[in-house]
């Protein structure tokens, strides 16, 4: 067998879905896991990630995000950084960063299938988005202080942990 | 046969001791008793959180998330000495650079008898040695049997080019040796032009019956032994240059 330059990875990870390698590692680790001794540099692996792809960003380069929507500046920038760490600490791994749409950064999560994502905006205000939902999406504002930032992620957390809806 | 490496692939190496802890100790126990006895070496202290899903069944059936609070992290200050006390045990990981066995098994014993004191554990129910390796091959074209001996096997109507793995092995606990999962996968490469491949070795006891304090030292050295052997089982000579193989003992 021979290895080529692993640029594009195309997995399967359900019927319907498609990830890279980085995404599919990322998934593996939340879920599959459970049973293997507890390994500080796996649990990491997806925010080291997380914050190069932030740097990737913040530099314009990597993969392009293919929008007209203002860069995130610094100010989304440091918000980003600050909900990195949280989530890093609740164990609670991005599957996706992004160039928002709205000028910013976008965070995406992905269990199963249930998704969430953040949108850290230029202005400084965040909005969290729960989807899959019989009722539709649910949406909330909220700012950057850290309490603020915390209960979201909590509420993110319970969301993606709790059973398919 | 055992080699000793300049260079060692070993990106994380951990001992992980499970244990039954009596229902009165708390989190907050754990980390107000540690905390003062280790802040010198481990200056930086996380709660560990965990979402757990509970299901209802009766007049009607839901399901809801709670998060838990489930121990702490206490983390050195270059943060590549990780310390967690956790109400279902103990483990302590040494990242990059790492030393040598000889220190993470005698910082364990020592950080093992500070919480041992302090959690009371009934009973240790699993003991698990891990090491997380990462191969850096200095080229992306090659072939996976010059570096590797334990491969995903291609059929060979298939093509036999791939830009990614990734491979779960378990191996049963039967005739004297432990249980292992072996984990090898394709990861992003830390440079262009090259393969990133990691190598985990997970290998454990578990017994429902309890491991002894006596053995648990004994057994721990078993299992890095057993661990050795898979890990030079799984690579070539080609590999341990890599890593700057420069003598057995």
């Amino acid at each position: 067998m021979i290895a080529t330059i692993p640029i594009i990875y195309s997995y399967s990870t359900a019927p319907g879905q498609s990830a890279t390698a980085q995404e599919f590692v990322s998934q593996w680790l939340h879920r599959g896991m459970q049973s293997l001794s507890v390994s500080k540099y796996w649990n990491d692996l997806p925010f080291y990630n997380a914050y190069e792809r932030l740097s990737q960003i913040e530099a314009d380069i990597g993969p392009a995000d293919s929008l007209d929507a203002d860069k995130p500046n610094e100010i989304a920038v440091q918000n980003a950084v600050a909900l990195l760490k949280i989530l890093q600490q609740y164990r609670i791994a991005p599957a996706r960063l992004t160039a928002s749409a709205g000028g910013g950064i976008g965070i995406a999560f992905l269990q199963g299938l249930k998704r969430a994502l953040i949108e850290v905006y230029n202005e400084g205000d965040l909005t969290a988005t729960l989807s899959s939902g019989p009722g539709g999406p649910e949406v909330w504002e909220f700012d950057s202080r850290n309490d603020a930032l915390i209960a979201a992620v909590e509420r993110i957390g319970v969301y993606l942990s709790s059973a398919a809806a | 046969m055992p080699y000793r490496y300049e260079n060692p692939p070993v990106v994380e190496g951990l001992i992980d001791i499970r244990a039954l802890l009596p229902a009165t100790i708390t989190t907050e126990h754990l980390r107000a008793a540690i905390f003062p006895s280790i802040k010198e070496q481990y200056p930086v202290q996380e709660r560990q959180v965990a979402f757990q899903t509970a299901f209802t069944f009766g007049m009607s059936v839901g399901a809801s998330a709670e998060q838990k609070d489930t121990g702490s992290a206490f983390k050195s200050q270059e943060n590549n000495q990780i310390f967690q006390a956790r109400l279902d045990g103990f483990t302590l990981s040494r990242l990059k650079p790492y030393q040598s066995w000889p220190d993470l098994r005698q910082e364990a014993q020592r950080l093992w008898k500070l919480y041992a004191a302090v959690a009371e554990p009934v009973s240790i129910t699993r003991v698990a040695v891990r090491y997380v390796n990462r191969i850096e091959i200095p080229t992306a074209e090659f072939d996976y049997r010059h570096y590797f001996r334990t491969l995903p096997e291609v059929s060979s109507d298939l093509p036999q080019s791939l830009s990614a793995s990734f491979m779960q092995l378990q191996f049963p606990a039967v005739h004297g040796r432990e249980a292992v999962v072996l984990t090898q996968a394709t990861v992003p490469p830390s440079a262009p032009g090259t393969y990133s491949m990691m190598l985990d070795i997970d290998i454990f006891k578990e017994t429902p019956n309890g491991i002894s304090d006596g053995e648990l030292w004994s057994l721990l050295e078993l299992l890095r032994n057993q661990k050795n052997e898979f890990f030079e089982g799984c690579i070539t000579d080609t590999t341990r240059l890599l890593f700057g193989a420069r003598e057995e003992y």
